[in-house]
């Protein structure tokens, strides 16, 4: 015998519809047996949120369809699509609870102005016969309403789709109604003071309000593809800018797809060959952890390593060269060549060594042909720096800089 | 102190790896060694010294690198931070530049000094000039010579491979990586790795990757081991209890390669630093020189001549 899943969202789906044909039903025959438009009006919201736990189900279906080369990030926005669908639709809901709420506060007012115990609610059966029923039904589509919608927010929220806990969000709102409904029930009875069930419906207006905001702003997150926040990005760029061999993330845009969220990263690393692959690998699993830890169960990540930007100069050193061995010259004047480097990122990727000038003009002229950024002596200690070299690049774009050691090797050439 | 077993000692078992199988009375004695019988006297398990770090001296973004990182070490560690300017042809050099009248060796001590003070950002580091190759350099025992280069082409040394990092960690609560097999270059790694581990107040994280027995049908990695790894991660596992190493933790794993598989575990993990030996008798493919290339992670190698032990 096969097992039932109850974490699978169809088999959740499935419990929820039952649940609706049975609150359903039983509303529609007590609301039209006591003759109570409140518990037939919210039988026939049951009937409506039936049809919309189908639009789930469907959506359900439609979303986890894979990705083909005509939809390339799957049909996962059905679900935004319906998230914006059940938002909206709660939004109705809410304008005709605040509606009859506030009708029946004025007409309470009205009754209370003309004379005590004026206002019942026409042709409503009330006696002990119909008290059970009544009360035993409201409590009992509540309390389920509860339940389920705590096991759908929970099967949403384990698989990650957002359409189930919109629809648990919705359903647990709707168990709102139904106790504020009950409560109005029982102050009729009790006291014959149905009009307190107005106040608390506009209670339960205000929670369907901030839930159909909710879900409707989300839904269009998705749909719209807005970014996942600062505090999730921030997050993100954080834990990659951690990892060992990157150097920075350059890049990071983030949206989201019905439930899944979509990273697409560029990160600077002067890795290579194997260990780019390791790195790669590692940043990807980083991001989906974290991604998860922020509630993102699906998570599709595209990550692009780069070169760190290069920064290129071409740098002059005044040499020392003899009998095969060189020494940065600490002046012009004792240098025997010009050790033209060019520079990326403060690396020497390349030098050439030409002979220096006799004439000084001759040095600067050579400097600016070769485009010569800066100008290279060895640092002077406890000694006047070379004033001669100053004068000569004065009035140049070329920098004079000097080098801590007089060994080139030590310097990377 | 009670000697049970004055063939076989501790140190044997945990670090000099003379027994290939570890038998049962063997395994009596360690848990005896340990303490866990009553009125044995319980022996700090043997780590190795760690005396001083060096660091060439190159004023190349790799080697400005290396320069900090050593810097990090030593301030994080306690111990001399050593940065050694090596002249090639230094007397041809120094007679060059002194056809200049510039009192040569002095003032590249003090030029290399400035940068390396400019470079770690305080002054406490030793610089010193040398004139004989790094390749042919005396480092003292238990020195760590951070360098790239060196970790490579040197096997003598206790070399750090920092590859392109210039801090210990970039963040704090990061573990120690030290791989572990059922030889000898583990444990030898082991008396390294723990070393730093309890200087550096790290995690320690075991890392094991193993072939798949034939005739085990379980899929749990830990059914394919051999009884050599498991004496091992176990005394691994005791050492970090006595030498205080607050965390300790073993991933056992069957990956499709032993280097991908540390490298992997090791970034999965957020280790800063992978721990290593190169194996006595292996010819050719060490794992440690392949974790080299592999690795974005620093890569710390263990000497090969053993160096005193500190009791």
């Amino acid at each position: 015998m096969t097992r039932i899943r109850w974490s699978s969202p169809y088999v959740t789906m499935m419990v929820v519809l039952a649940m609706y044909v049975v609150k359903a039903t039983a509303k529609l025959v007590i609301g039209s047996w006591v003759h109570s438009p409140v518990i037939s009006g919210d039988g026939m919201h049951n009937v409506a949120d039936f049809f919309e736990a189908v639009f789930v189900i469907v959506g359900v279906f439609i979303a986890t369809r894979p990705p083909n080369g005509k939809y390339p990030f799957g049909r996962k926005n059905v679900e935004s699509i319906l998230e914006v669908m059940i938002g909206l639709g709660l939004a109705v809901a809410m304008c005709v609870v605040a509606k009859d709420a506030v009708l029946g506060i004025i007409r309470s007012m009205h009754a209370a102005s003309a004379g005590p115990d004026t206002f019942t609610p026409d042709s409503l059966r009330m006696g002990p016969r119909y008290f059970w029923w009544v009360t035993g039904v409201m409590f009992v589509s509540a309390c389920i309403s509860v339940g389920i919608g705590m096991y759908e927010v929970a099967t949403g929220k384990a698989s990650g789709r957002s359409s189930i806990i919109a629809d648990g969000k919705e359903t647990l709102v709707d168990s709102g109604i139904e106790f504020t409904a009950l409560v109005g029930i029982l102050c009729e009875y009790r006291w014959n003071a149905p009009w307190i069930e107005y106040p608390l419906a506009l209670g339960v207006a205000f929670l369907m309000a901030k839930t159909a905001w909710e879900l409707t702003s989300r839904g269009l997150d998705g749909l719209l593809q807005r970014s996942l926040g600062p505090t999730i990005e921030s997050a993100l760029r954080e834990y990659t800018e951690m990892m060992p061999g990157v150097i920075a993330m350059t890049g990071l845009k983030t949206f989201r797809i019905g439930s899944t969220a979509i990273v697409i990263a560029k990160v600077a690393s002067r890795c290579h060959g194997r260990a780019l692959q390791h790195l790669k690998r590692a940043v990807l699993d980083d991001l989906r952890k974290n991604l998860a830890w922020y509630g993102f169960r699906e998570s599709e990540r595209y990550l692009r390593f780069e070169r760190p930007t290069p920064h290129r100069r071409r740098d002059a050193y005044a040499i020392i060269r003899r009998e095969g061995i060189a020494a940065i010259a600490p002046t012009l004047e004792v240098a025997t060549h010009l050790r033209i480097c060019d520079v990326d990122n403060d690396a020497i990727v390349r030098w050439t060594d030409v002979e220096k000038p006799i004439n000084r003009l001759d040095v600067l002229a050579l400097l600016m042909r070769k485009r010569v950024q800066r100008f290279v002596l060895l640092a002077s200690v406890g000694q006047s720096a070379d004033t001669a070299v100053s004068a000569l690049l004065g009035g140049t774009d070329i920098a004079s800089v000097e080098a801590h050691t007089c060994i080139p090797e030590l310097l990377g050439m | 102190m009670i000697d049970l077993r004055p063939s076989l000692c501790y140190a044997s078992l945990l670090s000099f790896g003379q027994c290939q199988q570890v038998d049962n009375a063997d395994r009596e004695y360690v848990k005896a060694r340990r303490g866990e019988r009553g009125g044995i006297t319980v022996e700090k398990p043997p780590v190795a010294t760690i005396t001083a770090v060096s660091v060439p001296f190159r004023d190349t973004p790799d080697g400005c690198a290396a320069i900090c990182y050593a810097a990090d070490l030593g301030k994080r560690i306690g111990v001399p931070v050593r940065v050694i300017a090596h002249i090639p042809h230094a007397a041809d050099v120094l007679r060059m530049l002194r056809d200049t009248s510039a009192s040569v060796s002095a003032d590249e001590h003090r030029r290399v000094e400035r940068r390396v003070h400019e470079l770690v950002g305080r002054s406490d580091v030793e610089v010193s000039i040398g004139t004989s190759s790094f390749v042919r350099h005396a480092f003292p025992s238990g020195t760590i010579v951070v360098d790239n280069e060196l970790a490579r082409q040197r096997r003598d040394i206790w070399a750090l491979a920092p590859i392109e990092e210039a801090s210990v960690a970039r963040a704090d609560n990061t573990a120690i990586c030290i791989p572990l097999g059922d030889d000898e270059s583990g444990r030898h790694a082991l008396r390294y790795g723990l070393a730093l581990a309890q200087r550096l107040q790290r995690q320690v994280l075991c890392y094991h990757t193993t072939w798949r027995k034939p005739d085990e049908p379980s899929a749990q990695p830990e059914s394919h081991i051999t009884g050599g790894t498991r004496a091992n991660i176990e005394d691994a596992e005791h050492a970090c209890v006595q030498l205080g190493i607050g965390r300790f933790r073993t991933i056992i794993e069957t990956a499709d390669g032993v280097v991908e598989g540390i490298v992997r575990a090791a970034l999965r993990e957020h280790c800063a630093l992978i721990i290593v030996a190169r194996g006595l008798h292996t010819g050719m493919g060490s794992y440690a020189d392949q974790l080299l290339e592999e690795s974005p992670i620093p890569v710390c190698i263990a000497p090969r001549p053993m160096p005193e032990v500190s009791r």
